[in-house]
């Protein structure tokens, strides 16, 4: 058991033996700034809508957190909890855009004040491929705890990392084409 | 065995585009979300609130008091029961309601009137125990303790550290004490430590915020 593992154990126990805000705030220090940066990414920059996904990701976690059975690590656990919680929001959004309560935007156009061409380009991923190319890239995840963790069988990981890889860099280079006019 | 030219994974160039892996790595989470955080969790009963935890305070408070109160009391000379008293640590779990916090500084000069009679004594405990109950209910109440008035004074004189037994401050005394309370202005803080039993027999309390 790494210290690492041994240390986010004995956090969870005084968290489950106390239910205190004081043992969370513990658990919420040492992981949330590493889950609101896998959010924001999901979600193309460290807005509120990361905020609001981390927010709820804590408390479905807090929920489950004594059936939690250590089969990996606390934080994969959680990225997990967050994935879904972004792919619950974006469910939504979708929604909402289909009942046209809102005007739909143009498919994987970025959001109009990002200005990191890196940031919009991933943004215009399809959310498969962004995910895939955020958790294998980004986060560092390999394709057999993708597929563990994050139901993605570890074929199509690798199929949509190639895809996504391929795509992110058409269109860097569509964008430097066009900024060099 | 034969490469499966279906293998996607295989790209003659998997490059990874430039910065892809630090992207982001500056972003922060505000610093509101823990906030909010722990009050949802409050909301959703997955946390234990903060005023289900008043039975500490008031429990504590009584010890507390005792070694405040006794230590005082006894005018300086270390009693027994302080030995049988747990000491308050800032290891209490206690919340803040709202604002900062302050410390009430708790000097002693020569006006300082100690109890008289055994039945004073007891009075007083009561008295310091009812305060600090008073206000840990309201959740203002965070820490306290009662200091040893020997203590030791350090301080450079030509280029040598010194040390001393500690001066009475002027008017004010020797400081033999400290609470720490939540409030969120001078002037709340203030209204605080005006009934605090202290002042009632002589002596000084001096408010000062904690700077965060």
């Amino acid at each position: 058991m790494t210290h690492e593992h041994a240390d986010d154990r004995a956090l969870v126990a005084a968290f489950l033996r106390s239910r205190s805000e004081r043992a969370f705030a513990d658990l919420y220090e040492r992981h949330t700034a590493a889950l609101f940066r896998f959010a924001a990414r999901l979600c193309g920059g460290p807005g509120p809508e990361a905020a609001d996904i981390v927010q709820e990701s804590w408390a479905r976690a807090v929920e489950r957190l004594d059936g939690f059975r250590w089969q990996s690590s606390l934080r994969t656990w959680l990225c997990g909890i967050v994935l879904n919680g972004w792919r619950e929001a974006s469910r939504r959004e979708r929604r909402r855009h289909d009942l046209a309560l809102v005007d739909p935007p143009e498919p994987g156009a970025p959001e109009p004040a990002m200005s990191d061409p890196l940031a919009s380009a991933i943004q215009e991923l399809p959310p498969g491929y962004r995910e895939v190319l955020i958790l294998h890239d980004v986060e560092g995840f390999t394709h057999v705890e993708i597929a563990r963790e994050f139901g993605i069988s570890e074929g199509t990981s690798k199929s949509q990392l190639h895809r996504a890889r391929r795509a992110l860099r058409d269109l860097l280079e569509k964008g430097n084409e066009v900024s060099h006019g | 065995m034969a490469e499966d030219p279906r293998d996607e994974s295989r790209d003659p160039d998997p490059v990874e585009p430039e910065g892809l892996r630090d992207w982001g790595h500056r972003w922060t989470p505000p610093a509101a979300l823990f906030e909010r955080t722990v009050t949802a969790l409050r909301a959703g009963g997955l946390v234990r609130p903060a005023r289900s935890r008043n039975w500490m305070p008031a429990a504590w408070a009584a010890a507390f008091a005792a070694v405040f109160a006794i230590g005082f009391l006894a005018g300086g000379r270390r009693s027994p029961e302080l030995d049988r008293i747990p000491a308050a640590t800032s290891n209490q779990e206690t919340t803040m309601q709202k604002g900062d916090r302050y410390a009430l500084l708790l000097f002693e000069s020569d006006e300082y009137r100690p109890a008289a009679t055994t039945d004073a004594r007891k009075d007083r405990v009561r008295e310091y125990g009812a305060w600090i109950r008073a206000k840990g209910e309201n959740g203002r109440f965070v820490d306290g303790a009662k200091l040893d008035k020997d203590g030791r004074w350090c301080r450079v004189r030509s280029g040598e550290v010194e040390v001393l037994d500690p001066v009475s401050d002027g008017a004010r005394g020797i400081l033999a004490g400290y609470f720490i309370l939540g409030a969120s202005s001078y002037d709340e803080a203030v209204g605080l430590a005006r009934d605090c039993p202290h002042l009632r027999y002589g002596g000084t309390v001096e408010v000062r915020r904690i700077e965060s």
